[in-house]
């Protein structure tokens, strides 16, 4: 995995948008609006990919390490995190679901 | 969240107004998910819900929905279904709601057995006016009207449902996400009234005054106390102590019901 990550970008990984970045197995995001800072997804990644932030969030600090179990997007209760495995079909919401 | 599934949120309405590590999020995302996977068409969808914290639930929701009066989701529910029975509907209540403020209406419920599905917040207090003692308030903890511990027991809800004549009794805590959102989508497709209790965490209500501590330390409480009911069921009755079964209790795979 780690053989595979691509440089991570400092803008993002400083989170100004969130933070997103290329990572080993699967690109993970955080929604910096919808992030209270919890912990959950710092404690229970058993990959330890995200580390706590000083304004109280979180961020990916370790992007390479992720495996895209999915574990902290299930358990995110800010619904803040995407993890989206790579090179995998994703099922399509019904029609009309997507619009807001 | 899943790209596929935000087109079930209200976006504009997050971030929501639950506490930090608040575990209703959790059944609120395993609920989506629950819908998106029975690929149900959203105008054949509502979605009631009552007062309360849990009951927040159905704002955040991109589908038609009533945020009904306390305790009395279930009754609006029962209307919405009646009128238009081609209508799926799910029915979010809070502990307090459903089985203190709404308890008569629930045994009711489940008596009729009309084709509801009540997805019941289960955290052990009344999170939202300060963490009063709830029904489902288990027996010594402390609660801000039980500040020396609570002397009551608590309602056995899956029994109690079962008892009033549910047809679909589940329970899934919010760290065993998969089931619970196997046994919500389950609870939706069965034909009758189904209940599932989610248990959740409340870190500020209810953890804070338990010395539970952090989200983390909530979810992994629940991955250590709750076991599979059939694996309950072979415990002997020591090894049970400090255990709570989860999983399908009606239509159940054993014939027994735990002690």
């Amino acid at each position: 995995m780690a053989g595979r990550a691509a440089p991570w970008p400092a803008a993002v990984c400083g989170y100004t948008g969130g933070g997103e970045g290329p990572v080993g197995g699967a690109l993970v995001r955080v929604d910096e609006k919808r992030c209270k800072g919890c912990g959950i997804c710092v404690g229970l990644c058993p990959r330890r990919v995200f580390v706590p932030d000083e304004r109280g969030k979180v961020r990916v600090g370790r992007p390479e390490e992720c495996v895209a179990c999915g574990l902290c997007d299930s358990l995110c209760p800010d619904l803040a995190i995407t993890v989206e495995p790579r090179g995998k079909g994703r099922k399509e919401a019904p029609a009309g679901a997507a619009a807001v | 969240m899943e790209e596929a599934l935000e087109g079930y949120l209200r976006s504009g309405m997050l971030p929501h107004m639950w506490c930090a590590g608040c575990g209703n999020g959790i059944v609120l995302h395993c609920l989506i998910r629950a819908l998106h996977e029975l690929e149900l068409p959203r105008e054949k969808l509502a979605v009631v819900a009552g007062i309360g914290c849990a009951g927040r639930a159905a704002g955040y929701l991109n589908l038609d929905t009533l945020h009904a009066t306390h305790g009395r989701a279930l009754t609006f529910a029962t209307g919405v279904k009646l009128a238009n029975p081609d209508l799926t509907v799910v029915v979010l209540m809070g502990d307090g709601d459903a089985t203190a403020i709404g308890g008569n209406h629930l045994i009711h419920a489940a008596r009729r057995d009309l084709d509801l599905t009540a997805v019941v917040f289960n955290n052990s207090i009344y999170g939202m006016t300060g963490g009063q003692h709830s029904p489902l308030t288990p027996q010594g903890s402390i609660s801000t009207t039980a500040p020396e511990g609570s002397n009551q027991r608590p309602f056995d809800l899956p029994h109690l449902a079962r008892g009033a004549g549910a047809g679909f009794v589940a329970r899934a805590t919010t760290y065993h996400h998969r089931l619970l959102t196997r046994l919500i989508e389950n609870g939706i497709r069965h034909r009758g009234f189904a209940l599932v209790e989610a248990v959740t965490y409340c870190p500020t209500a209810f953890g804070r005054h338990n010395k539970m501590g952090s989200p983390v330390e909530g979810l992994r409480w629940q991955r250590d106390h709750f076991v599979d009911i059939e694996k309950y069921m072979g415990l002997p009755e020591k090894d049970r102590i400090g255990k709570e079964p989860m999983g399908l209790f009606y239509p159940a795979p054993e014939p027994e019901w735990p002690d």
